[in-house]
């Protein structure tokens, strides 16, 4: 799912400088589920910016509100009347549930709190890492289920860079498993290597115009 | 008819455990304590955390006493020792004795106004210590002045909700029960009897119980004389253990020296500890983590010392031979903390002789066999805790817990055999 | 309409001098919702009791506020009180003002008194009807394990009429009893045969779990015999797989390299010793026999043993000379110090050094080198057999069988972690047991009491066929739950599945039977989505509020029902004074306070906030206290970001039975607070 981190303190307090009542919006998806923008952080965020804004010695009106899905106008109608009384609207969403709601209260400054960073998973409780590139073009067949865009810190297509460090360890990051090795290793153990033996045409980046669409057939 | 009501006497926490352990599964349970409170000896024992726990499981006796008082199934008779018990299994009949308390425990509320009014010294009606179970004053009989002969009411007048009855007299009551569950724990070392160790003529020469109702009450450490904090501490182990008198180890001794030590130190960490032993007891479970710690913390000193001697300073000057070195030392001290070990109770004796119950030749309530350390030669009656011999505070649990166990089974299989029979005639 | 709140003052006896009860009898009045206030000495009493009763049925009181003693004490009382008036037990909120406000401060504390009871009134308001429900159960126990305690547990089992699976990886059960027979002078035979004959048992040999899902109640076991999986429910799972033991010689490679001609012949373990005491064409006897135990590992009550035993076997048959090269001797256990003066008394030489001895070949024969305490002088022996040092490890298979049950290890890599309260023989998931040589080095007596235990403990749950739950104490809403599986992946009890609710969502399913009420989940759930009565959001809120509407200076302390709420009271009855503007909130588990509420404490006007729970390694919750302390320190952060200065948010640690601590605390939380100026 998608995955995104709160902004910095900072940079929140300073979009929000000229407003004295807002309403923070949380969604109840993806950033839920990766504690960035659920009901829970924007019970936080809320308090945090009231504590804030009294501290300073002026006031702020912090109203909370948690759609279902931000990027479902329809859902996003629900809280229409919240909005209609504050100034601006800060949102925990991803890029895509900022702009629905930016689009829903054109009149409002919908203000993102969240950086959409990537699509992954959870590797443990409270860490989630990068898995998918979102290319448009997915070729995970042949690398065993690793896409190397992602997790190959050069995104090469066709095998390891030869600066793979001692451990299976990536040449750019010492931290990391190189990406090649992990598809080497699935690949050998489903009997498939013969599939890293071919050469595969270089990949086309264009395969997603942007911005992307994609129109489902009728059910 | 048999009874399923269970009766165990002594209220330690072996006692306590093994009531709970009964009362969950839904049997009656009587328990029976001579003293006027709950608890036992390791109901005034200290939490010895640092930063982090350090598994004496002192706190384990709190929540265990706190369960018992309130459980449904459990009927508490303190201040009550048994005169007389005939019958078998199944079927027990035991005449209990229970000495007036004069404040009636299920009627007082801890409020204190009758201390206030008491015009005794030192008090005759108090409360016995802050984390009392039952939460209840009681009269002494030996202070109070009334008892003497004088003519005073203060305290039953001040009390709101008229718990005080003076006209008491001890009460005798049957009590019907299918077992017996002996737990009634241990007496500590007296440490006069190694009179040339200074207990009792040195005011800074404490036993291991001493110290830790210091700490219970003060919170930290702090010497009797001067109320200072200690600087140069030592414990002394095998008090009372592994000598010709007792021929057993404490178990609990080392363990306990080290994590009052270990306390100690946390508290204030440029305090100076030596531990003199003959063979370190370094097991059990949640020690292994914390061993590495004493060993640097703590100097270990090989040889148990024979004699404290007070210097005209007031220090504690220990005399011993040092096995490492080869030769007798001095050292001075200005605490000297005496690890005291387990006895076998002194009313063993008379308990023993009414259940008609064996004691084992070290004093100790004797088992069956080996291979089951609850039973006694009486079926029916069972012991747990310390009575039996030496244990720490979990293994007390368990033991409890286990006599428990064996006295549920013994029950069930009475009752259906009582069914078999009934269904006969 | 609002519910109607009936409070409940009590002066206990009159002795509660610094409360002007009246003044709060009269504030209190006017709080929303209050319908009625009465004002008694005795209530925890018959007479108080019974005059609560009818107050309660002839004002037609909805919902009831205690304001009296400590709820330690006499909540279990006045929820009695509750259900004879007809109201549900749980309708009850008490207000601590006497350990924790008349006996904890100097001078007048009317103001706090009306306080702690205006929190009181406010929790009360949100407080939720909750039943109670027998929840049947499978009545089956499973036993990992084939040796003397698996053995034993099952027959013990059988005896009180409740049935069990021997599960046991070996081809045949009674791995291990020949030892015993050496140590403790009796054949188990009878024991096997027992088993064998017993109508309540069930043996499965060669075969192993390779699945477990599900909770107490209800374990869902997946077992490999031969080539087939077999599917299984039990009510129990009891794990008694025994150790292993290692020579310490195989740790040590040089040593090990510099004894490969003679190692396994002249250097044996302590199994192989009595194989060797057992064998009747044995063609030579020992003349000279050393053995060694405690330099590598000084947890050895079982190598103890074995020697004290073997040495002594060794003498009574073949009259050899026995030397034995030790650090301390471990006698803690019943019958060993007799033990060892026994061997003394045989003419079994101790030698006791403080560092290892050092092993090497001579001429076929081994040599040991020792420093000896004693003696001060080194020491040689040349000896026909070293019984050399062995290392009590856990068995094979501990570390697969705990992530199979997800259950947690310690710090050895035994079964059952270190915490106290687990102790003897339970885990941290209700329903899962550990027994015997699995959990520790035990000896035979404390592996009895852990077999004895176990059955009393499993026969208390599953013999009725029914275990009795508070229903949906706490529960996860399916509507908000998104499945995000935190909740799951944090619960100490393992008490949360992924389950399907009624619209096919596939949502987070707290267990009534396996859940211990400690409000770790709700704390940590990015949806809010669990609801825990009595301790939800509206409750605690409501808390705090009522604190917030007084002038500020307040310290909120949330303080767990295990450790600092009787660590308070105690404080109290030693009249431990602190300062009287600490507001305390109790809670299950530190482990349950929510960043949120820290929060909003601050934003009602609290000086400082104080989460206090129990000491590390000692949580009844297990991992309560780390999340708070985590909590804590992700709150400090957050309130940095905002620059939001000089509001401190702390975590002690703390034993129930240390009010001395408690106290500490307070005042250092208050003095730090007082230095910045709040």
């Amino acid at each position: 799912m998608i995955i995104a981190e709160r902004k910095p303190m900072e940079e929140i307090k300073q979009f929000i400088a000229p407003y004295k009542k807002v309403l923070v919006a949380g969604c109840g998806t993806c950033v839920t589920v990766c504690w960035a923008g659920g009901e829970k952080e924007v019970a936080v965020l809320a308090s945090q910016l009231r504590l804030a804004r009294s501290a300073e010695g002026s006031e702020i009106s912090v109203l909370e509100a948690t759609v279902e899905r931000q990027c479902e106008r329809e859902m996003v109608a629900e809280i229409k009347d919240k909005v209609a009384e504050v100034e601006a609207v800060i949102s925990l969403a991803c890029g895509s549930g900022v702009q629905t709601m930016a689009e829903m209260f054109e009149d409002k400054p919908v203000l993102p709190a969240v950086n959409t960073t990537f699509i992954g998973m959870p590797e443990k409780e409270g860490l989630w890492v990068e898995m998918c590139g979102a290319c448009g073009d997915c070729f995970l067949d042949r690398t065993g289920g690793i896409c190397p865009i992602v997790r190959c810190a050069k995104g090469l297509l066709n095998g390891p860079c030869g600066g793979t460090r001692r451990g299976g360890k990536c040449e750019i990051d010492p931290e990391k498993d190189c990406a090649w090795v992990l598809i080497y290793r699935r690949l050998e153990k489903q009997g498939r290597l013969d599939v890293m033996r071919k050469y595969y045409a270089p990949k086309n980046y264009r395969a997603v115009k942007r911005p992307g669409k994609v129109q489902a057939s009728k059910a | 008819m048999g009874s399923n009501n269970v009766l165990v006497i002594g209220l330690g926490i072996a006692g306590i455990a093994s009531a709970l352990e009964l009362a969950n599964t839904g049997v009656s349970v009587y328990l029976l304590e001579k003293e006027a409170v709950i608890g036992g000896h390791s109901a005034s024992f200290c939490c010895k955390a640092t930063d982090i726990c350090s598994k004496c499981s002192a706190c384990v006796v709190f929540d265990k006493i706190k369960e018992a008082i309130i459980h449904p199934q459990i009927t508490f008779l303190t201040n009550s020792t048994i005169k007389r018990l005939s019958g078998e299994l199944g079927n027990f009949r035991v005449e209990i004795i229970q000495q007036p308390r004069y404040v009636d425990e299920n009627r007082c509320i801890a409020c204190g106004l009758c201390t206030e009014v008491c015009p005794a010294d030192p008090k005759a009606i108090y409360l016995p210590f802050a984390e009392a179970t039952p939460f209840s004053y009681i009269l002494d009989e030996g202070r109070c002045l009334r008892f003497k002969g004088e003519k005073c009411d203060l305290c039953q007048d001040s009390c709101p909700t008229k718990a005080i009855e003076f006209e008491l007299k001890s009460k005798e009551q049957e009590l019907s029960v299918g077992a017996v569950i002996v737990a009634t724990g241990f007496d500590v070392f007296d440490a006069r009897k190694k009179g040339s160790l200074g207990y009792g003529r040195y005011p800074n020469v404490l036993t291991g119980l001493d110290l830790e109702q210091i700490f219970t009450r003060e919170g930290h450490l702090i010497l009797p004389t001067n109320g200072k904090e200690p600087q140069n501490i030592a414990f002394i182990q095998c008090v009372g253990s592994r000598d010709e008198a007792h021929g057993y180890c404490s178990q609990v001794c080392c363990k306990y020296a080290m994590k009052l030590a270990g306390l100690i130190k946390y508290q204030n960490p440029d305090t100076q500890v030596t531990i003199f032993y003959i063979d370190l007891q370094t097991t059990g479970k949640g020690f292994a983590q914390f061993y590495g710690n004493y060993k640097e913390s703590i100097r270990f000193v090989r040889g148990v010392p024979v004699e404290i001697l007070q210097t005209s300073s007031g220090e504690l000057e220990v005399r011993f031979e040092d096995i490492a070195q080869g030769k007798v030392c001095r050292d001075t001290f200005d605490l000297v903390v005496l690890s005291v070990g387990i006895s076998p109770g002194k009313n063993s004796w008379d308990l023993a002789r009414i259940l008609g119950i064996n004691l084992a030749d070290d004093g100790f309530f004797d088992i069956k066999h080996p291979l089951s350390s609850n039973e006694t030669n009486v079926d029916g009656i069972f012991v747990a805790g310390t009575c039996q011999g030496p244990k720490d505070i979990p293994d007390s649990i368990a033991h409890g817990i286990a006599a428990a166990s064996k006295a549920m089974q013994v029950l069930a299989e009475s009752a259906s055999q009582g069914q078999v029979n009934q269904a006969r005639h | 309409m609002e519910t109607k709140i009936g409070v409940f003052l009590c002066n206990c006896g009159g002795a509660i001098k610094n409360i002007d009860f009246d003044a709060v009898a009269k504030k209190v009045a006017k709080f929303p919702g209050v319908t009625c206030v009465n004002l008694s000495s005795n209530l925890c009493l018959e007479e108080g009791k019974e005059k609560m009763i009818s107050c309660i049925r002839e004002e037609n009181i909805e919902k009831v506020v205690v304001a009296a003693c400590s709820p330690e004490f006499n909540e279990h009382i006045f929820r009695e009180v509750l259900e004879k008036s007809g109201l549900n037990g749980h309708l009850l909120s008490m207000a601590n003002i006497r350990e924790q406000c008349s006996w904890a401060h100097e001078g007048d504390v009317t103001e706090k008194a009306v306080e702690l009871v205006k929190m009181a009134v406010n929790k009360v308001r949100f407080l939720q009807p909750m039943e109670k429900k027998a929840v049947p159960v499978n009545r089956e126990v499973l036993v990992v394990g084939g040796g003397f305690s698996a053995i034993n547990v099952a027959l013990q089992l059988s005896r009180v009429g409740l049935q069990t699976t021997l599960l046991e990886k070996e081809t045949v059960l009674g791995d291990g009893l020949e030892k015993l027979e050496s140590f403790y002078g009796f054949y188990p035979s009878s024991m096997i045969s027992a088993v064998e004959g017993d109508r309540n048992i069930e043996i499965m040999t060669s075969a192993h779990m390779t699945a477990v899902e599900g909770n107490i109640g209800d374990f869902g076991v997946r077992i490999r015999k031969g080539g087939e999986e077999i599917f299984r429910k039990y009510g129990a799972i009891i794990l008694a797989t025994g150790y292993k033991t290692e020579l310490a010689l195989d740790s040590e490679p040089k040593l090990r390299a510099e004894n490969e001609a003679i190692s396994g012949i002249n250097i044996v373990s302590q199994e192989q010793f009595c194989r060797m005491l057992r064998n009747p064409s044995l063609k030579t006897k020992p003349k000279t026999i050393g053995f060694m135990f405690d330099f590598s590992d000084e947890n050895s009550r079982f190598p103890t043993l074995a020697t004290l035993n073997n040495a002594l076997a060794a003498k009574k048959k073949w009259g050899s000379e026995i030397y034995v090269f030790y650090k301390s001797v471990k006698v803690d256990s019943e019958g060993v110090e007799k033990l060892y003066q026994e061997a003394r008394d045989c003419g079994v030489v101790f030698l006791r050094s403080e560092i290892p001895p050092r092993i090497t070949a001579k001429n076929g024969r081994v040599k040991i080198e020792a420093k000896d305490v004693f003696l001060g002088e080194d020491v040689i022996l040349a000896c026909d057999i070293l019984v050399a040092e062995e290392l009590y490890l856990p068995a094979e298979e501990t570390e697969n069988l705990s992530s199979l049950l997800n259950i947690r290890l310690d710090s050895r890599g035994f079964f059952q972690d270190e915490n106290v309260h687990l102790y003897p023989v339970t885990s941290e998931k209700k329903g899962i047991f550990f027994v015997g040589g699995c959990r520790d080095d035990l000896d035979l007596g404390r592996v009895l009491t852990d077999i004895s235990s176990v059955v009393i403990n499993v026969n208390e749950l599953l013999s009725s066929g029914k275990i009795p739950v508070d229903v949906e104490r706490v529960k996860a809403d399916p509507q908000k739950c998104v499945a995000c599986l935190t909740c799951i992946r944090v619960c100490p009890h393992g008490a949360i599945q992924l389950i399907r609710a009624d619209n096919s969502k596939e949502v987070a399913g707290i267990s009534d039977l396996a859940c211990d009420a400690c409000g770790i989940c709700a704390a940590i759930c990015p949806a809010k989505a669990i609801k825990f009565q009595g301790y939800r959001d509206e409750e605690i809120l409501a808390q705090i509020e009522a604190i917030g509407e007084s002038s500020n200076g307040r310290i909120v302390a949330f303080c767990c029902e295990h450790s600092a709420y009787p660590a308070a009271d105690l404080a109290g009855k030693l009249k431990l004074h602190y300062p009287e503007n600490l507001r305390v909130i109790r809670v299950p588990c530190a482990g349950q306070v929510d960043v949120f509420h820290i929060l909003k404490s601050f934003e009602k006007g609290a000086a400082a906030v104080l989460v206090l729970g129990c000491e590390d390694g000692a949580c009844h919750h297990i991992t309560g206290n780390i999340r708070a302390k985590e909590r804590v320190n992700y709150c400090n952060m957050l309130l940095k970001e905002v620059r939001v200065d000089g509001r401190p948010v702390a975590m002690f640690n703390v034993s129930p039975n240390a009010p001395h601590k408690f106290v500490r605390a307070v005042n250092e939380i208050t003095k730090i607070t007082k230095e910045s100026g709040r």
